[in-house]
C-alpha cells in the first residue's frame, strides 16, 4: 500500500517537474515587443471602443499549420485575424491582451458532437436543418468552452440520414449567434448495413435522378433553341460537361456556378435549382431548371462537389454485443466502399473505437478491426474521427494505435471525444498526450482537433488555425498544451473573450 | 442394420425375458472375446491384435493369440475379430450422482465432513448413456459451490449390485480454490478463500498427525474419533487425490504450492484450463495430474491462436494428462468427444486415450483394479468399432465385472 | 429432377439471351455503316477486356470427392468467374489462372449448414447488406468446412475480404406447423391446403402446362409471362382468400419446413404430406426413426443432429426417445436424410465439438449410429442443400455449380481433420496458415502430408504415424526462427497403408482376419504413445 502511494507521489513529482520545465521557458526571455506601449489600453474586459481591434501578445503561439512563434502578436480585427507573427505593426488604440506568459493556440473542435439533442426528422430527410432546436443551457456551453472546446458539429440523432450537422460556437452573445452554419456536413449513419445501406442507395439514386432530370430538360431546352436560330447559341458553359446520361457521374467537372459569395444572402435556398447558372434575370430565351426535391439537395451538392459540402459518416454501434454478432468495422467499410465506387462525393467517418472488455479468450474489439480498411481509407485522404484510445488487434489483447495506423495510412485523423461530458472534454489534451505517448507524432496530434477538424466540417477555411484571414478563435493556455499541469486560462471565440473565470478557476 | 420398430421392440422383449427368466449361460463369469485389436493401456502400451481375451469371475484372465488360443467350451464367446477392446474410459470429474445439484452443498465456505459415496445411486439414464459411451467408471465429486464440497467416490457406472457400485467410497477430496466459490454467501476472494481452505486442512492434519502419534505410540492418549476429520487421514496418507478445481494461471499456482507443496497432498489438477498450462513445468516437476475439461482449448490473445490445452500441457513434458466432462456440463458419454478434441487441437491419440485410462485409474490410486487390460484386472471393457475418440465409432459391448452391461444392438443409445 | 426445377433454369437462359438477341438486331444496320470495323474492334477490345476481367483459379494435386460421383485422384478443379468450369485431370488451364496447389490433400464441397442462426444471425433488412466478410464467425465457420449458411429462410455464403455474391438464395421455405397441441391451426392447415388443392384441380394442373413445347414456354417467358402471371395471382386470391399463400406450395414451387420430433407429430405431417403431395422437410425429427416408413412413403425430407439426446419416456409403451441409429433407419426406410450440427451456437469458450462449427462431427456420430459414411457425407453436403432447394448452387463439385471447395488435410469426418484452404465462389477464403485463421499453429501445413490423413485409420496402433502428433520442438522452432537455416526436423512419415481406410464406403471396414491369422500377442509399443 505505502509503495504505492509512494510510485504515485513519485509520478506527480515527476510529471510536476516536467510540466515547470515546460513552462519555465516562455516568460524567461520576455521581449521588447511584447512590453505594452503608453498608448495602449490595459484594461481588456470593458472597453468597448477596441473590440474591434484587438492584439494578442503571446509568449508563444502554436499556429498548428505552420511554424510555432516565439514572443508574437496576432492582430484581430472584427473577429478575424488580420496578421500573426513578431513584428508585425497594428493600429493605436487596438485593446492590447497580455498573454505573454501563456501559449496561444487554435482553440478545439469537436466535428461529431452530439452536445445537444438534434431530432432528426427520419430517415431520409437528409436536408433537415436545426438552426432553431439548439437548445442548450448557457451553464452547459460554458462548460464545454472552459475546456477549450471553440467549436462543435453537432450531428443530429437518428439514423439512416436523420439531416445535416449544425457547426455551433460554444460562446455567443445571445442564442442565435452560436450558430456558425446550419448547413454543416451532411450526417449519414451507416452502423448497421443491412438497414441503412438500403437507405444511403436509395438517397443517392434519387439524387441522381433529380440531375438526370434537370439535364433532360436542359437538353430539351436546347434542342429547340438550336431549332430556333434566332436565339444566339447560348455560351453558358455549365450544361456542356455531362455527355454520359446517367451511369457515372465521377468523372462531372462540375464548375459549380456560383460559389462562395451566395451563402450569405440567400437564407434559405428553398426551390433554388442547383445547377442553374444565373438566377438572377430569368430571360425568357434562358433556360429555367425544373424544380428539384428539396429533400435531396444536399445529396446533389454531394455528387456536384460543391465546395464545403460533405458526408459525415458514422460506422460502429454504440455498444458491441457478444452474443449478437454484428459486422465488423472493416466489414462495414467494405459494404459502404461500394457507394463512393459509383458516386464519388467528400466524405470523412466517424468510428467508435470504443475498448471493449470481455471475458472471453477472443478479444472482441470489432471496431478496432477497421485497421484492415486503413489502406483503403488512407487512399481516400479520409477524414476519420475516432476516439484517443489504445486499441486492440483484432481479437487479441495486443495494443496498437489505430490511430497512427490511419495516419501513417494517409488519412487525416481526428481525435473526438468519448463522451459528451465536461470531464471527457476536459481530458481531452490529456488523451492527445497519451496518443503521442503509444506513437502519434507529437507534431501531428494537435492537428487532429483543430485544422483536421476544421475540413472536416468543411470549415477548413474559416477554423482549426492560427492563420490571416481565420476566425480568431483562441485558446489561452498556461503551458504546453500536452503537459498533464496546463490549465486553459482564457478562450477567445471571434475576438470575443468568454466569460469562462468562474469554471477555469 | 435393418430397424424397424416392431422387431427393435421384439427384440428389447426377448432380451427382457432372457434377462429375466432364462438361467445362466454356460460358464457362469466365463467370457472369452475374440478381438481384431486389444489396446491394453498397461504401463509399456502394449497392443494386441488378433487375440482372445479371457475374462473370468469378474476379472481379466489372460489374454492369447486367438491362432493359439485354445478356448474351452463352458466360456461363452463373443466375436469381435473387427472391433477393438479398449479398457472402459475413467471421468475423473463427474457430478451426476444424483443430479448436479444433489453434490453442491453450500453449508459453509468449507464442507469437510460430507461424503458423496452417501447418495451414490444405482442404475440411472447417466448410468446407461455413460456406458454407451464407452465410460465404465466415474468420479463423483461435489460441485465446486464452496472451497471444500467434501468427499468424491468411485462409482463404477454398470454395477448391478449395490456393492459393486462403490469402487472407492473416499475417491478424492474436492476441493475449489477460485472461480465459484466466490458466489457463497459471503462472497469471499481468493486470498481469503485459500486462508480459509488452509484453517480447514491444518485442523484435518492435526487430526492425522495425532493419530499418527498414538500409533506410532509415541503419544498415549488415544484421540477422540471425529467423523469429520477421520476421511483426510487417507488423504494425508495420499490414497486417494483432491480433485482440485483450479484453473487460470495464478489459481494454479497456488494449488500446486499450496495444496501440493504445503500439505503434500495428491493433487489432481481438474479443469486446468485457460492459461492454466502455463504452469506445466511445475505440474511436470512433481509429477502431478492435469485433468483437463470441460474445456478443451484457449485462446492465446498474445499471438492470436487457439491451443489445445491438453496438448501445451504435454508439450512441455507433463505425461500424467487425463480428460474429463465434468458432466452435467457435458453429457459423460461425451468423454471420448473430449479426447478427439484435445487430439484435434494438438494432442495425441495414443495419449488421449492413455489419459481416459491408465492416468486417470493412476490418479485414484485404481491401477491395480481397473484403468487397462491386465491379468488380475477388473474386467471392465468395452468392444468399439474402432479409434474410441473418433466420432464414427460406436460402443458395441460393454462388459462390467466380465458380464455385458451394454449391447449395442439391442438399442444404440449413443 | 421434376420438370418444376428445369423450369427457373430455362427462364434465366431466356431472360439472358432475349436482350442480347435485341442487340445483335439493333446493330445489324449499323454494321453496314462506315464505323462498322471500328465497332468490331471496340467489340472485340471489348471482349478482351472481359476475358482479362474473368476470375480463374485453378486448384490442382488434390484428390477430388465430388460427393455425387466417384473420386478423382491427383485431380484438378478449374473455376472461371465463381462457378466451376471443369473437374478431371490434365485440364486445359488458361494462362492468367492463378493456381493452388493443393499438396495432394482431399478436396470436398463446402458444407451446408442448416443450423447456422449462430454462425449468421438471422437477417433483418436488407440481406445482401448484412455481410461480414471480416468477422469472427465467418473465419470459425470456414474453419469448420461451412461454406454455405442457412439462417432463416435465407441462405448466404461465408465469405472473405468482399461482400459480393453473399446471399445465395431467399425465401427458401414456408416454416409451417401441424401439431396436435394446436388442433384449430392444424384443421385450418388442412382445410386451406384442401381449398388450394380443389382450386388447382378445377383450373387445371398447372404442371401440365409446363410440360408443353418449349416455343410456348419461351413466348411465355418473354414477356406475357409476368402479366400473366399477376392475373393469375389476383384471380387466385380473390378465389382462395389467405389461402392463396399455399399455391406456390401446392405447384411444387415452394418447400414446407415443419419443426417436428415427437413421433405423432412427424406421423400427421407424414399423412398431409402424403395427401397432398407437396414437397416437405421435417427438421428434428428426434423419433423420425419410429416413424421411418411414413417418412419414406410421404418423400419428406428429414434433417437430423445425430447427436442430440433425449431419454426414451418410460411411461409409453412405443418405441421413443433418441438414438443414434436415427439417422440410418431413416436412411434404410428410403428417406433422405440432410444432417445438422447439434448446437446452433458457435463457441468461443473453448468446448468444442457441439457447435455450428462441428458440423462434420455430427455427420460422424451418423456414421456411428450406422449410416454409411458416403450418406453421412451427403447429409451435409448434397442432400443438405437439396433439401432447401439449393442444390442447383452448392452441395457438390459439378461442372456449372458454384465453386464451394474445402481441402482438408484428411478424411472430412475424422476429428483431426483440419480445412487447410477454403474457397468460396471461386475465391480463397480461407487458408490455415494464415495469420487470420487461430489455428496455423495446430500441426502446420508444413511437414505434413496428404498420406497422413488416410492413416487416421490405422488398423493397426502399431502402424500409427507420428507425422500428425504434436512436435513441440518443430513448433518451437517454426516460430522463433533461428538466423541459420533451420534444421529440417520432420516426425517420421510412413507412406500410406494400403490397409488404410479409403473414402466413403461403410466404415467397419474390411472383413475380420477371418482365421485367426496373428502370430499372437505381439506386444508392440505404438510410436505414438511413446514419443513426447
Amino acid at each position: 500500500m505505502n509503495a504505492r502511494i509512494i510510485a504515485l507521489l513519485l509520478v506527480a513529482l515527476g510529471s510536476a517537474a516536467w510540466g515547470l520545465s515546460h513552462l519555465a521557458s516562455p516568460p524567461a526571455v520576455q521581449a521588447a515587443e511584447l512590453a505594452p506601449r503608453p498608448q495602449d489600453e490595459q484594461d481588456e474586459e470593458d472597453s468597448a471602443r477596441s473590440d474591434r481591434l484587438i492584439v494578442v501578445k503571446a509568449g508563444r503561439v502554436i499556429t498548428v499549420t505552420g511554424e510555432e512563434l516565439t514572443n508574437a502578436s496576432i492582430v484581430i480585427r472584427d473577429g478575424k485575424i488580420e496578421a500573426v507573427g513578431t513584428n508585425v505593426d497594428y493600429p493605436y488604440g487596438s485593446k492590447i491582451i497580455d498573454a505573454s506568459d501563456l501559449v496561444v493556440m487554435p482553440g478545439l473542435i469537436n466535428p461529431v458532437s452530439r452536445a445537444t439533442r438534434l431530432d432528426g426528422g427520419g430517415n431520409m430527410t437528409p436536408n433537415k436543418t436545426f438552426g432553431d432546436a439548439l437548445t442548450l443551457e448557457p451553464d452547459d456551453l460554458e462548460a464545454i468552452a472552459s475546456t477549450g472546446y471553440t467549436t462543435l458539429g453537432v450531428v443530429p440523432n437518428g439514423s439512416g440520414l436523420p439531416g445535416r450537422s449544425l457547426v455551433m460556437r460554444t460562446g455567443a452573445r445571445d442564442t442565435a449567434g452560436l450558430v456558425v452554419s446550419e448547413e454543416g456536413p451532411v450526417f449519414m449513419t451507416f452502423n448497421t448495413p443491412n438497414q441503412d445501406k438500403g437507405r444511403v442507395l436509395q438517397a443517392f439514386k434519387a439524387a441522381q435522378g433529380e440531375l438526370d432530370k434537370v439535364e433532360k430538360a436542359r437538353k430539351d431546352f436546347e434542342a429547340k433553341k438550336n431549332q430556333k436560330p434566332a436565339t444566339p447559341p447560348a455560351p453558358a458553359p455549365n450544361p456542356a460537361p455531362n455527355p454520359n446520361p446517367n451511369p457515372n457521374p465521377n468523372p462531372q467537372p462540375t464548375p459549380t456556378p456560383a460559389p462562395a459569395p451566395k451563402e450569405d444572402p440567400q437564407p434559405k435556398p428553398g426551390p433554388d435549382p442547383k445547377p442553374a447558372p444565373a438566377p438572377a434575370k430569368p430571360a425568357a430565351t434562358d433556360f429555367v431548371p425544373p424544380k428539384v426535391n428539396p429533400i435531396y439537395e444536399p445529396i446533389i451538392d454531394l455528387i456536384q462537389k460543391k465546395p464545403g459540402t460533405i458526408a459525415l459518416v458514422e460506422f460502429g454501434m454504440n455498444s458491441y454485443q457478444f452474443w449478437a454478432p454484428a459486422p465488423s468495422a472493416s466489414s462495414i467499410y467494405l459494404h459502404w466502399k461500394e457507394i463512393p465506387e459509383t458516386y464519388d462525393f467528400a466524405r470523412a467517418y466517424r468510428v467508435r473505437n470504443s475498448v471493449v472488455a470481455s471475458n472471453s479468450p477472443f478479444f472482441v474489439t470489432p471496431e478496432s478491426d477497421l485497421e484492415l480498411a486503413a489502406a483503403d481509407l488512407g487512399k481516400e485522404g479520409a477524414h476519420v474521427a475516432i476516439f484517443p484510445v489504445v486499441n486492440h488487434l483484432p481479437y487479441t489483447r495486443d495494443k496498437f494505435n489505430l490511430g497512427l495506423k490511419l495516419l501513417r495510412a494517409g488519412c487525416r485523423v481526428v481525435y473526438v471525444p468519448e463522451r459528451e461530458s465536461w470531464n471527457e472534454y476536459a481530458g481531452m489534451r490529456e488523451d492527445l498526450a497519451r496518443m503521442v505517448r503509444a506513437g502519434f507524432p507529437r507534431e501531428e496530434v494537435l492537428k487532429t482537433v483543430t485544422v483536421n477538424a476544421a475540413s472536416m466540417l468543411g470549415l477548413g477555411e474559416r477554423l482549426g488555425s492560427i492563420e490571416v484571414g481565420r476566425d480568431a478563435n483562441l485558446l489561452f493556455l498556461t503551458g504546453d498544451p500536452l503537459s498533464f499541469e496546463t490549465k486553459v486560462d482564457r478562450v477567445m471565440i471571434e475576438g470575443r473573450v468568454l466569460d469562462t473565470r468562474r469554471r477555469i478557476r | 442394420m435393418k430397424h424397424t420398430a416392431r422387431t427393435l421392440a421384439g427384440v428389447l422383449a426377448l432380451v427382457l425375458v432372457v434377462a429375466g427368466f432364462a438361467p445362466a449361460q454356460t460358464g457362469e463369469g466365463k467370457v472369452a472375446i475374440l478381438a481384431g485389436k486389444i489396446l491394453t493401456m498397461d504401463a509399456n502400451d502394449t497392443v494386441h491384435d488378433n487375440a482372445v481375451l479371457f475374462l473370468r469371475d469378474g476379472k481379466v484372465e489372460k489374454i492369447e493369440p486367438i491362432r493359439s488360443a485354445g478356448i474351452p467350451a463352458d466360456y461363452r464367446v463373443y466375436d469381435h475379430r473387427e472391433h477393438w477392446i479398449v479398457p472402459g474410459l475413467i471421468d475423473p470429474h463427474n457430478h451426476t450422482a444424483t443430479d448436479v445439484n444433489g453434490l453442491n452443498e453450500t453449508i459453509a465456505l468449507t464442507n469437510p465432513g460430507l461424503r458423496a459415496m452417501d447418495i451414490a445411486t444405482l442404475g440411472s439414464n447417466n448410468n446407461d448413456r455413460s456406458l454407451a459411451g464407452g465410460v465404465t467408471t466415474c468420479l463423483m465429486i461435489p460441485g465446486s459451490a464452496t472451497n471444500m464440497g467434501g468427499f468424491g467416490v468411485v462409482v463404477r457406472m454398470g454395477a448391478k449390485r449395490p456393492e459393486d457400485l462403490i469402487m472407492k467410497g473416499y475417491g478424492s477430496l474436492k476441493i475449489a480454490q477460485a472461480g465459484n466459490p466466490e458466489r457463497f454467501f459471503f462472497g469471499g476472494n481468493r486470498s481469503y478463500m485459500n486462508y480459509n481452505l488452509r484453517q480447514t486442512l491444518e485442523k484435518a492434519r492435526a487430526y492425522h498427525e495425532a493419530w499418527n502419534a498414538f500409533e506410532a505410540g509415541r503419544s498415549a492418549t488415544k484421540p477422540a474419533y471425529d467423523a469429520v476429520w477421520d476421511g483426510f487421514r487417507g488423504l494425508f496418507r495420499r490414497e486417494f487425490p483432491a480433485s482440485v478445481h483450479t484453473q487460470i494461471y495464478q489459481v494454479v499456482a497456488k494449488t500446486i504450492s499450496m495444496l501440493h507443496d504445503e500439505f503434500g497432498l495428491k493433487v489432481m489438477i481438474d479443469h486446468g484450463t485457460f492459461d492454466g498450462y502455463k504452469t506445466a513445468e511445475m505440474v511436470r516437476d512433481r509429477g502431478m495430474y492435469a485433468m483437463i475439461g470441460p474445456r478443451v482449448w484457449w485462446m492465446d490473445p498474445r499471438d492470436r491462436t487457439i491451443n489445445g490445452c491438453a496438448a501445451s500441457y504435454a508439450k512441455q513434458g507433463v505425461v500424467k494428462i487425463g480428460l474429463n466432462t465434468d458432466a452435467g456440463v457435458l453429457p459423460q458419454e461425451d468423454l471420448p468427444m473430449q479426447g478427439a478434441m484435445a487430439v484435434r487441437y494438438g494432442w495425441k491419440t495414443y495419449d488421449a486415450l492413455k489419459g481416459m485410462t491408465y492416468w486417470a485409474a493412476d490418479s485414484m490410486n485404481l491401477t491395480d483394479r481397473i484403468g487397462s487390460i491386465a491379468p488380475g484386472l477388473e474386467a471392465d471393457v468395452v468392444a468399439w468399432t474402432g479409434d474410441p475418440i473418433d466420432f464414427r465409432s460406436g460402443v458395441e459391448r460393454v462388459w462390467v465385472l466380465g458380464q455385458v452391461a451394454y449391447d449395442a444392438s439391442e438399442r444404440r443409445l449413443y | 429432377m421434376t420438370n418444376m426445377n428445369r423450369m427457373p433454369s430455362l427462364l434465366i437462359l431466356i431472360a439472358l439471351a432475349l436482350p442480347f438477341a435485341g442487340t445483335l438486331v439493333a446493330q445489324e444496320p449499323a454494321a453496314k455503316s462506315a464505323e462498322a470495323p471500328k465497332d468490331d474492334a471496340a467489340k472485340a477490345d471489348d471482349a478482351k477486356k472481359d476475358e482479362k476481367k474473368d476470375r480463374w483459379l485453378h486448384v490442382h494435386n488434390v484428390d477430388v470427392y465430388p460427393v455425387v460421383g466417384p473420386v478423382i485422384r491427383d485431380g484438378e478443379i478449374l473455376i472461371k468467374n465463381g462457378v466451376i468450369e471443369a473437374v478431371g485431370q490434365e485440364l486445359e488451364v488458361p494462362e492468367a489462372a492463378e493456381t493452388l496447389d493443393g499438396q495432394g490433400f482431399r478436396a470436398y464441397p463446402g458444407l451446408v449448414a442448416l443450423n447456422g442462426q449462430g454462425l449468421v444471425p438471422a437477417v433483418s433488412g436488407e440481406a445482401a447488406h448484412s455481410a461480414d466478410p471480416n468477422g469472427l464467425w465467418t473465419i470459425l465457420g470456414l474453419s469448420g468446412g461451412i461454406t454455405t449458411v442457412v439462417t432463416g429462410t435465407t441462405a448466404v455464403k461465408l465469405q472473405r475480404e468482399t461482400v459480393e455474391d453473399y446471399v445465395l438464395r431467399k425465401d427458401l421455405y414456408m416454416g409451417m406447423s401441424y401439431t396436435s397441441s394446436n388442433p384449430r391451426a392444424k384443421a385450418q392447415l388442412r382445410d386451406e391446403l384442401r381449398k388450394v388443392y380443389n382450386y388447382l384441380r378445377r383450373k387445371g394442373d398447372p404442371k401440365k402446362d409446363d410440360d408443353g413445347d418449349d416455343k410456348k414456354d419461351a413466348a411465355k417467358a418473354a414477356g406475357a409471362r409476368p402479366a400473366a402471371q399477376a392475373n393469375e395471382d389476383a384471380e387466385a386470391r380473390k378465389a382462395l382468400g389467405s389461402a392463396a399463400r399455399y399455391l406456390p406450395l401446392m405447384k411444387g414451387e415452394a418447400i414446407a419446413v415443419f419443426n417436428a420430433n415427437d413421433a405423432a407429430n412427424i406421423r400427421d405431417i407424414c399423412d398431409l404430406v402424403e395427401t397432398f403431395g407437396f414437397r416437405a422437410v421435417v427438421r428434428g425429427a428426434i423419433e423420425g426413426w419410429t416413424v421411418a416408413g411414413n417418412m419414406g412413403r410421404a418423400g419428406i425430407t428429414a434433417v437430423v443432429a445425430p447427436r442430440t439426446r433425449q431419454d426414451p419416456d418410460d411411461t409409453v409403451s412405443t418405441p421413443n426417445g433418441s438414438t443414434m441409429a436415427n439417422a440410418a433407419i431413416l436412411h434404410d426406410h428410403g428417406v433422405r436424410v440432410a444432417i445438422a450440427s447439434l448446437g446452433a451456437n458457435v463457441d468461443l469458450d473453448g468446448s468444442p465439438g457441439r457447435d455450428a462449427v462441428a458440423l462434420a462431427y455430427s455427420a460422424g456420430a451418423a456414421v456411428r449410429g450406422g449410416l454409411a459414411e458416403r450418406y453421412a457425407l451427403e447429409g451435409v453436403t448434397i442432400e443438405a442443400a437439396r433439401c432447401m432447394g439449393l442444390d442447383d448452387r452448392v452441395g457438390s463439385i459439378e461442372v456449372g455449380k458454384d465453386a464451394d471447395i474445402v481441402i482438408v488435410d484428411g478424411e472430412l469426418l475424422h476429428y483431426a481433420t483440419h480445412v487447410q484452404w477454403a474457397i468460396v465462389n471461386g475465391r480463397l477464403c480461407y487458408d490455415k496458415q494464415s495469420d487470420q485463421s487461430f489455428l496455423c499453429n495446430i500441426r502446420p501445413r508444413e511437414g505434413a502430408s496428404a498420406d497422413d490423413g488416410n492413416q487416421w485409420w490405422p488398423r493397426r496402433f502399431s502402424e500409427m504415424p507420428d507425422a500428425w502428433s504434436y512436435d513441440p520442438e518443430a513448433d518451437w522452432k517454426r516460430r522463433n526462427p533461428e538466423p541459420e537455416p533451420k534444421a529440417e526436423e520432420k516426425p517420421a512419415e510412413k507412406p500410406a497403408e494400403g490397409e488404410a481406410k479409403k473414402d466413403g464406403e461403410a466404415k467397419p471396414a474390411e472383413a475380420p482376419a477371418e482365421a485367426p491369422k496373428s502370430e499372437g500377442a505381439t506386444p508392440e509399443k505404438s510410436p505414438a504413445g511413446g514419443g513426447r
